[in-house]
């Protein structure tokens, strides 16, 4: 039996297609080994010695020698004496997680409150709320300071945390996930007999997953890499965040350049295995948030 | 009838009233715990921080504090002041990095997401996702370490593989090299948006498109891109101001004429001039507020409003 001409053009069309993705994922491929060069990097040169760094051109691509040394260095030693990485990562992970917790939940309800309940004055009240985006930054750090000096607030995390829980932006982008949800939702569970409360978490709260995962992600990296705030705010030392002592370390990073690198690597560690751990429910969101609204 | 309705029984009318109360503030339980934090640390520091800038005044050292009016603006404007060259030289490099680094990370992300939403394998998407973002998880500070070795003069690896004797201090390559380390730890995030927004559009769209005849680009142009006009936004938005608000890498990376507007301000609050730093703080925020405006408006245009 010959094959009609319609199988054979289903055939090719399949050829065709199996063809366009291999050309995808080779074109993926190359793009991921570029981007994964200056990780790659910096795991070598950790394992590097500071002296082979500093004194010599041996160090190409990979170490010359392994070696834990600069490991060991951030965590003992003269290094580490004037850069505690360990109680800056702790600082760190204390505030950025504490952080993302509370303003996932603000935003959240505050975006419920503004697109699903009904009081005087709420389009105003976005609005005005919507506008004050354009406010930068930068005029309320030093009034910001101010108030948290003056609250005795200095040197304690609270410095940290408090300020990033008046952001705008996140209620912005989960109000706008939550017009994709059907208002029929609540509707029906209101007749059903349920509270706002209880429609918030029962019926809401499990649809914005996607979203509130985006947010808490993008929260949590945002506390772990300011900068600037931290510095201003922490005049105790020990009381810096990661980024923020990192970023202090100057001088001795052309002294220590291998231990330098090895205690970035040390910190972003943990972060990694969230993130590899977020990654799954990420996607999970995505595929999930396109079958509520597809 | 109409009689017995209107006068209710002075209980009824205690207990509507009560209720009407009721749900006026329920959804003050929902909205007011962010309030208080957006009062306390958004709207008031900015009229604090447009009063201080009235000011003569160590905000952080704690000095005495002298009113000077628009003393402080008359400097930056004063063309011969050395605020005035600290300010607009800063600022042009400021937007020297928006210009830049916005459209760069639009496009990018949105050409990886793209390209990953067409993989038909859900684990080699997995995989390449993961790649794409996890520079994205990287702190400044840590960034900047990565790629200040990669860039040493003597024996870093650009240079070793280029062959070149590049300094990275001086300019073009300082910016450059900017540009490259925050394109490298930047493209995630937009990408991980614009991935849930390709997500949500319908896939009868495309395969409409399909049966028109119509090809990847049209494809592309008429479909994609309007469906993906809250992302953009979004991104387009958070993005300018980000820029606008450079900090980290130059102020880390260092080089030559990389002192941001952002480094000029820190550095008049570290010698005591916050009064200063806020008039400087002040003008920057008009000019993000005018380009965040405009943008608003200008991709709001045809959607009847971002506000709904």
């Amino acid at each position: 039996m010959s094959v009609t001409a319609k199988q054979l053009k289903r055939r090719v069309k399949g050829g065709k297609a199996r063809a366009r993705q291999i050309i995808l994922i080779s074109i993926m491929s190359v793009l991921c080994l570029l981007w994964l060069i200056p990780l790659v990097y910096m795991l070598s040169a950790a394992f590097t010695s500071d002296k082979v760094l500093t004194q010599t051109t041996d160090f190409k691509f990979f170490p010359p020698e392994w070696t834990f040394e600069s490991f060991k260095q951030v965590f003992v030693g003269t290094f580490s004496e004037s850069n505690p990485i360990l109680r800056w990562f702790l600082n760190s992970l204390l505030v950025s997680s504490v952080t993302t917790v509370l303003v996932v939940i603000l935003s959240a309800m505050a975006a419920y409150g503004y697109s699903r309940m009904k009081f005087r004055g709420r389009k105003i009240a976005f609005t005005f709320l919507m506008f004050t985006m354009m406010i930068p930054g930068v005029i309320n750090m030093i009034p910001s300071y101010q108030i948290i000096s003056t609250f005795g607030l200095k040197d304690t995390y609270f410095a940290l945390i408090l300020p990033s829980l008046g952001g705008v932006g996140n209620i912005f982008l989960i109000r706008q996930f939550l017009r994709g949800v059907p208002p029929e939702y609540d509707e029906a569970a209101k007749i059903d007999g349920a509270g706002d409360l209880q429609i918030f978490f029962r019926i809401l709260l499990p649809q914005l997953v996607p979203v509130l995962v985006v947010v808490g992600l993008f929260t949590f990296i945002g506390s772990w890499n300011d900068l600037l705030w931290p510095q201003l705010v922490m005049t105790d030392t020990s009381m810096l965040t990661l980024t923020a002592g990192l970023g202090k370390m100057g001088f001795d990073r052309s002294n220590y350049p291998a231990t330098s690198v090895a205690a970035a690597v040390v910190s972003i560690v943990p972060v990694f295995i969230l993130y590899i751990c977020a990654q799954k429910f990420l996607l999970q969101g995505i595929s999930m948030s396109s079958g509520v609204k597809g | 009838m109409l009689i017995q309705q209107t006068e209710m029984s002075p209980e009824r009318k205690k207990f509507r009233r009560k209720k009407a109360i009721k749900n006026q503030l329920k959804p003050l339980m929902f909205i007011g715990p962010h309030l208080i934090f957006f009062c306390v640390f958004l709207i008031f520091p900015f009229f604090f921080g447009i009063f201080i800038s009235f000011f003569r005044w160590d905000v952080v050292g704690g000095g005495v504090r002298e009113f000077v009016g628009f003393g402080n603006y008359a400097q930056i404007f004063d063309w011969g002041s050395t605020f005035n060259r600290e300010f607009f030289e800063g600022l042009g490099r400021t937007c020297l990095y928006t210009v830049v680094m916005v459209p760069l990370l639009i496009c990018i992300p949105m050409l990886f997401a793209v390209l990953l939403n067409k993989i038909k394998s859900k684990a080699a998407r997995y995989v390449f996702q993961a790649i794409l973002y996890a520079s994205s998880l990287l702190s400044v500070a840590t960034v900047v370490i990565i790629w200040s070795l990669m860039t040493d003069q003597d024996n870093g690896l650009i240079n070793n593989i280029i062959g070149q004797d590049i300094n990275r201090n001086y300019q073009p390559y300082a910016w450059i090299y900017i540009f490259a380390l925050t394109l490298w730890s930047g493209v995630g995030g937009n990408m991980v948006i614009f991935m849930a927004g390709l997500s949500n559009i319908p896939e009868s769209y495309y395969e409409a498109a399909d049966i028109d005849g119509a090809g990847e680009f049209i494809k592309f142009w008429k479909i994609t891109l309007p469906c993906m006009k809250f992302q953009l936004l979004y991104t387009t938005v958070c993005g300018t101001i980000g820029a606008f608000n450079v900090y980290g890498q130059p102020a880390l990376f260092g080089g030559d004429d990389t002192e941001v507007v952002m480094i000029a301000i820190k550095n008049n609050i570290d010698i005591g001039l916050s009064g200063m730093a806020s008039a400087m703080a002040v003008l920057l925020g008009i000019i993000i507020s005018l380009f965040s405006g405009l943008q608003f408006k200008m991709m709001d245009k045809g959607e009847g409003g971002t506000v709904k």
